[in-house]
C-alpha cells in the first residue's frame, strides 16, 4: 500500500477528513479489504498509546510561580533577549580583557628579551649610578671612555660571562681582550707559583758555586749576594 | 477545532497584559487556569513528574519575562504550548548531550527511568497497565523529538492538525507527515514488543 490512502486513512481515524472525502473513503473500505485491514491495524496502534493519568498541579504551584516570578528580581524579569544581551556584553568584556592582558604580557616579555640581548652582546653596560650622581658611569670597553665622561668600573652585572669583576685597569685604553690575556699571565701569580724567581736563581748560583747564600729564604734582602 | 477564535474569546490575553502591566494576581490567575494543561504537555513530553514540574514553572516564567512582547492571536494556550514544547525539546536535547558526554550504555540511554504512579484500583490490572505504559513510554522516547511532539499533542493532547500547526509553527501537510512517520514507527516497535514477549510468555 503506498502512502497516500494511509495518510487519508490517519485523517479519518482522527477525525481530520472532510465529510465529503470521508464518506467516499468509507465506500472504498467496503470494497476494498486489505484497506479495511490497514485501518483496524492503524487504529490498534493508535489505541495502544496510553500512558497514566498525569499528576495533577499542587495546590500552592500558582503561588509558587508567582513567588518565583516576584522575587527573581529585575535581572531574572528582564527579557530574553536583554539577558543574553548582558551576557554578551559580559562575554566580550571579558574576551578583550584578556586580549589586553595577553597583549601587554607580550609587550613586556618583548622588552625584557631586548634587554637581555642588549646586555649580552654589547660590551658597554650601563651600571647604576651612585645616588645623586647624574651622569650615568661606563665600562672601561665604552668607546670613549678614557678621553671623556667619569671613570670606568668594571661591571657588575653577572649575566656578562666574558667579562668578569677585575679590578680598575690602570690603563682605560687597553682593550679588554688584552686585559684578559694579561690577567690571565698575571693570575698564577697570585697563588705565589713564581714569587720565589730568586730561590730559583740563588738555586742555579749554589749549584754553580756549590755555597749556600742563604738568599732563598729572603730574596729581597740582598743576602744572596753576600755569597758571591 | 479548525475555526480561529477571535482574540475576544480568550480572556487570556488579556490577563496577560495586566501581567505585563505589574499585575501579579492576573498572573496567578493566568497560572492557575493553564498550570494542569502545561504540566500534562511536559510530563508527556519528559516522562518524569518532578522534571515536568521544574519545566512548567520554567515555562510560566517566560511568560511573565516576556509578557509585553506577545501579540495577541489566536488563543493563549497555543503559545504556552508552544513555550512549552521547545522548552521540553531543549531539556530532553541536554539531557541526550549529558547521557552523549558521560558514554551512557545505549541500553540505559533508550530506557529513561519511568516509574508511572498507581492512580487505578487492581493490583493484577495495575501491572498490566504498567506494562504497558513502560512499552509506550520507551516507544515514544525512540522517537526523533519532532514527530514525539506531533504525536503527543495529537495523541494526548487531543489537539487538531491546525492547532499543532499552529503551536509548532509548522504546515497540517508537516503535521500529518511527521504523525504518519511517528505511528509506523510505533507501530514496528509494537510489532518487535509482542515478538520478544510472545517467546517468554509461552515458557
Amino acid at each position: 500500500m503506498n502512502r497516500l490512502p494511509e495518510i487519508e486513512l490517519m485523517r479519518l481515524l482522527h477525525g481530520e477528513l472532510p465529510p465529503e472525502r470521508a464518506f467516499e473513503l468509507h465506500e472504498r473500505l467496503a470494497r476494498e479489504p486489505e484497506l479495511a485491514a490497514e485501518l483496524r491495524r492503524l487504529e490498534a496502534t493508535w489505541d495502544r498509546l496510553e500512558l497514566p493519568p498525569a499528576a495533577p498541579a499542587s495546590r500552592g504551584f500558582a503561588r509558587a510561580v508567582v513567588g518565583r516570578a516576584e522575587s527573581g528580581g529585575l535581572w531574572s524579569a528582564a527579557p530574553t533577549r536583554v539577558r543574553a544581551a548582558g551576557f554578551a556584553l559580559l562575554a566580550a568584556g571579558l574576551t578583550l580583557g584578556v586580549g589586553i592582558a595577553s597583549v601587554l604580557a607580550r609587550l613586556d616579555a618583548g622588552t625584557q628579551a631586548s634587554a637581555g640581548t642588549a646586555v649580552a652582546s654589547s660590551p658597554a653596560v650601563p651600571t647604576a649610578s651612585a645616588p645623586g650622581s647624574s651622569s650615568p658611569t661606563v665600562t672601561a670597553g665604552e668607546p670613549g671612555a678614557s678621553s671623556k665622561g667619569p671613570r670606568p668600573v668594571a661591571p657588575t652585572v653577572p649575566a656578562i660571562p666574558a667579562t668578569p669583576a677585575v679590578p680598575t685597569p690602570s690603563t682605560p685604553e687597553t682593550p679588554t681582550s688584552d686585559r684578559v690575556a694579561e690577567l690571565d699571565y698575571d693570575l698564577p701569580a697570585e697563588d705565589g707559583a713564581y714569587a720565589d724567581e730568586g730561590t730559583l736563581a740563588d738555586d742555579f748560583w749554589q749549584a754553580f758555586d756549590g755555597t749556600d747564600t742563604g738568599a732563598a729564604t729572603d730574596p729581597d734582602t740582598g743576602s744572596g749576594s753576600e755569597g758571591l | 477545532m479548525g475555526t480561529e477564535p477571535s482574540i475576544a474569546a480568550d480572556p487570556g490575553w488579556d490577563a496577560l497584559a495586566r501581567t505585563a502591566a505589574g499585575d501579579s494576581i492576573a498572573f496567578e490567575l493566568l497560572v492557575g487556569q493553564h498550570q494542569d494543561r502545561l504540566l500534562r504537555l511536559c510530563e508527556r513530553m519528559l516522562g518524569d513528574v518532578e522534571e515536568a514540574r521544574d519545566a512548567a514553572q520554567e515555562v510560566f516564567l517566560k511568560l511573565y519575562r516576556n509578557a509585553a512582547s506577545f501579540r495577541p492571536r489566536g488563543q493563549l494556550f497555543t503559545l504556552l504550548y508552544r513555550i512549552g514544547v521547545n522548552h521540553c525539546l531543549n531539556r530532553i536535547r541536554r539531557r541526550n548531550l549529558v547521557r552523549f558526554f558521560r558514554f551512557s550504555d545505549p541500553g540505559e540511554e533508550d530506557a529513561p527511568p519511568f516509574e508511572p504512579a498507581d492512580r487505578r484500583p487492581g493490583a493484577a490490572e495495575s501491572m498490566d497497565a504498567r506494562e504497558r505504559w513502560r512499552a509506550v513510554r520507551l516507544g515514544i522516547d525512540k522517537l526523533p523529538s519532532n514527530q514525539r511532539a506531533v504525536l503527543i499533542l495529537a495523541k494526548f493532547e487531543g489537539l487538531s492538525y491546525r492547532e499543532i500547526a499552529e503551536v509548532l509553527g509548522i504546515s497540517e501537510g508537516a503535521v500529518e507527515s511527521r504523525l504518519f512517520r511517528a505511528m509506523r514507527r510505533l507501530e514496528a516497535a509494537q510489532e518487535s514488543d509482542r515478538s520478544t514477549v510472545s517467546p517468554a510468555k509461552r515458557t
